[in-house]
């Protein structure tokens, strides 16, 4: 802050008053040595009018009565200076009403007489004198100058005597350092003034400014909370930053004490003070923690506290500086989690993982291990980095799905594989590892790999075992199937042999759709035992070949009658099969049987259709002879024909339906699972 | 071939032999006993030197069909019907080398037979 013209007036007056001071003083000083000169002066003076007087009245009568005595005084005194060089000895005496002065002790040119009325107030030391008196007076002297004289009658002689200084002479030096020290005075003033405006007041101005400046800069940092305390911890400064982190104004908080920034668990604990004494005997203390604002919330705060001392090493109080890190600690905080999930997440799903890096020309490093990789593989961590990774321990015969996995890493592709690898101890084991890249160039060239391994030898054993009672159980299932086929060929076998020996036609016709009955059934079971999964068949497959079978097994209608196939695929287990096939050998039978009598031609069109997901329609249409109009199926069937209403309608809960015009058609629709 | 022709069969179902045996000599044909082994199937093969020889596929003893099939065509030739279940890949790699070799498809027909016989 630059100074006003009034304070600039004031500091003149300032200056001026000291200048004065100073004169005055030394106006003091010399008026006091002048008192002590004229003392001494006085005392000098008397001096000399004494012994000056003890000579002269105690020289012999004989010199002092003679008329040549004054001119052996003059002589005496010519060249007599003991008064001083401008002091002077005088000796008069009074002559008819007159002082005359016999001798003095004067300046060359004025050593005539001198005679001065008694009654005029010039020469008033030796008036005083003559007048028998003794003393020392400051007067007029025979030249009207005002001196200092110390006089006394001379009684034997009848004179009177003075010994005098020129009062003009004797203050002459002391006047004259009266006006050196005016002189140094306004000297000093004027260096004072011209100091004090061109240079001093520029410099503290600057000072002050530079102050002010940086205190306005601490004021004005926002982003840093800068404060001081006295030395038990009273606040005592607040900048804007303290404000817009803390919520308190200056005002405030000024004169409270600074615990109420922690928490009450800190409080407790006694941290605010703990704090202050560790600055204290560190110095300085990194201050890391919550704090709570105005508002009772807390921020995470980063800082320093400051112990200042003076010049006599005497604690004066503390800076302190803090900055509001909550939201940096916060995302630091959620990184460390983020890190502790993975890791946590790392563990869960591998025992082992590692992260990739992949280099230009395929150079594969491994930049970062985690998990428990010694435990794995036997090898200490040390052992670990002097081999690459798992490729020196695997399984040589696994090495092929490892390479694989390489190439499928500078592809970019994710992997999984199972391999073996060797333990330093000699022992293989099972091996999972995964692999996925999860960080890519700008061109998409993946970069980063993340691999997790985990031992899955007991996973692996019990698959193995799991697929060898698998393969014993499929095999089994396989055999039941086959052999159930075999024995029903072999009933069907015997019925044959038996339908060879019969006489009878309609005997031999009994065995032989029998026979078709049970092959119909061991045809369920040799597609299932073809079948992959043992448990299901193709429907349409299945009554495709039955078809044909029993064509095939009426050979007088081969040749005549042509069977055409409406199907679509539909998987159907044994015990929908089982049923269907039935009921398709009765229908087909019955139209081989009556549809094309006298060596009729014609065909047969047989459907198979899913109609939703769980109804299935199955049709058998012939183009033959068909039946009267009036005909009713249900009554007037076989009994191969009647076993259709009761398969379909009893044991599928399905619904049957025929029709004839130009043939007779018939329709089966039923559930795909029923219960 | 005709009706003077001479067939083994070799299935190690009796009761299916017995079938098979009984239709082929109702049909006129000249049946030898059947055998149920691939062993006696070998023997008798090279004994009896029918005109063709209808060979199930799974047989007791320790040797199957094919490999019965395969000792016999080491030392004559004779035609062989093979009366399988259904046909896999393995089974078209183990009998590519045979010849001359036919299939029949289970469950077996006589007319099948007949038919295959007469194109003999």
């Amino acid at each position: 802050m630059p100074l006003d013209k009034q304070n600039r007036i004031r500091l003149a007056v300032l200056i001026l008053i000291l200048a004065l001071v100073l004169f005055t003083g030394s106006w003091i000083s010399i008026s006091l040595l002048y008192r002590t000169a004229l003392n001494e002066e006085k005392a000098r003076l008397l001096e000399i009018v004494n012994s000056q007087a003890f000579v002269l009245e105690n020289l012999p009568a004989e010199m002092s009565s003679g008329p040549s005595f004054l001119k052996y005084i003059h002589r005496a005194y010519e060249e007599y200076y003991n008064a001083g060089y401008k002091s002077e000895l005088a000796i008069g005496e009074l002559k008819e009403g007159n002082i005359v002065f016999l001798e003095r002790q004067i300046r060359k040119g004025e050593n005539e007489k001198l005679s001065i009325p008694f009654s005029s107030i010039i020469a008033e030391p030796m008036r005083e004198a003559l007048s028998g008196k003794s003393g020392i007076i400051s007067g007029l002297d025979f030249r009207s100058n005002q001196v200092l004289a110390a006089f006394r009658p001379l009684k034997s002689l009848g004179w009177g005597l003075e010994a005098k200084i020129d009062i003009r002479d004797l203050q002459t030096p002391f006047m004259n350092a009266v006006k050196t020290a005016a002189a140094v005075s306004i000297l000093i003033f004027a260096l004072g003034a011209i100091s004090l405006f061109r240079t001093t007041i520029p410099f503290f101005e600057r000072f002050i400014k530079s102050e002010e400046n940086y205190l306005t800069l601490l004021q004005s940092v926002k982003d840093y909370a800068i404060y001081t305390l006295d030395s038990g911890g009273i606040v005592t400064s607040w900048n804007a930053g303290a404000e817009n982190i803390t919520g308190y104004k200056s005002s405030e908080i000024i004169g409270k004490h600074f615990s109420r920034f922690y928490t009450v668990e800190d409080k407790n604990k006694n941290k605010p003070e703990m704090d202050l004494y560790n600055a204290m005997v560190e110095g300085k203390l990194e201050d890391t923690g919550w704090r709570v604002r105005k508002d009772g919330s807390k921020f995470w705060a980063n800082g320093v506290i400051t112990a200042i001392f003076d010049k006599k090493e005497s604690l004066v109080g503390y800076s302190k500086i803090i900055r509001d890190v909550t939201e940096s600690m916060m995302a630091e905080k959620a990184v460390e989690e983020n890190r502790e999930r993975f890791q946590a997440l790392s563990e869960m799903v591998a025992e082992w993982s590692a992260e990739l890096e992949i280099n230009p020309g395929n150079d594969i490093r491994t930049t970062w291990r985690g998990g428990d990789f010694e435990r794995m593989t036997g090898y200490t961590s040390e052992e670990v980095n002097s081999i690459n990774g798992l490729a020196d321990i695997i399984y040589p015969d696994d090495l092929v799905i490892f390479n694989n996995s390489l190439e499928k890493v500078s592809r970019g592709d994710s992997f999984s594989i199972e391999y073996r690898i060797i333990k330093k101890s000699g022992e293989i084991r099972w091996i999972q590892v995964i692999g996925k890249p999860f960080k890519f160039s700008e061109s998409g060239i993946p970069i980063r790999y993340l691999i997790a391994g985990s031992d899955v030898t007991e996973k692996k054993m019990i698959e193995e075992k799991l697929k060898t009672s698998i393969n014993e159980k499929e095999a089994l299932l396989r055999e039941l199937y086959h052999r159930t086929k075999n024995n029903m060929q072999v009933i069907n076998s015997l019925l044959q042999i038996y339908s060879l020996k019969a006489d009878d036609e309609k005997i031999r016709r009994v065995f032989h759709e029998m026979v078709n009955r049970i092959q119909s059934m061991a045809l369920v079971h040799q597609k299932l035992y073809q079948s992959k999964n043992l448990s299901n068949i193709d429907l349409s497959e299945y009554m495709t070949d039955l078809s044909n079978l029993l064509l095939a097994s009426y050979s007088e209608s081969m040749g005549r009658i042509s069977i055409v196939f409406e199907m679509e695929k539909i998987p159907a287990q044994i015990d929908l099969a089982i049923p269907c096939g039935l009921l398709l050998n009765e229908i087909v039978t019955n139209s081989l049987k009556h549809a094309f009598p006298e060596n009729r031609t014609g065909e047969i069109r047989i459907g198979l259709h899913k109609l939703d997901d769980n109804v299935i329609e199955m049709s058998v249409a012939d183009n033959g002879v068909g039946v009267p109009p009036d005909f009713d199926f249900k009554n007037n069937m076989s009994m191969g024909m009647q076993s259709v209403y009761a398969i379909c309608e009893n044991q599928l809960h399905g619904e049957v339906s025929f029709e004839s015009s130009g043939g007779v058609k018939c329709t089966l629709r039923f559930r795909k699972y029923y219960t | 071939m005709d009706k003077n022709s001479r067939i083994l069969i070799v299935e190690d179902e009796a009761i299916t032999a017995i079938m098979i045996c009984e239709n082929l000599k109702i049909s006129g044909y000249q049946v030898i006993d059947p055998v149920s082994t691939g062993e006696e199937a070998v023997k008798t093969a090279l004994l009896e030197k029918p005109d063709v020889i209808f060979m199930d596929i799974h047989l007791a003893g320790a040797i199957d069909g094919i490999e019965a099939a395969e000792q016999i065509n080491e030392s004559i030739v004779i035609p062989i019907v093979f009366m399988t279940g259904y046909t896999n890949q393995d089974f078209v790699e183990r009998t590519k080398n045979l010849r001359p070799v036919y299939y029949l498809n289970k469950p077996i027909r006589i007319k099948d037979m007949e038919r295959i016989i007469e194109s003999l």
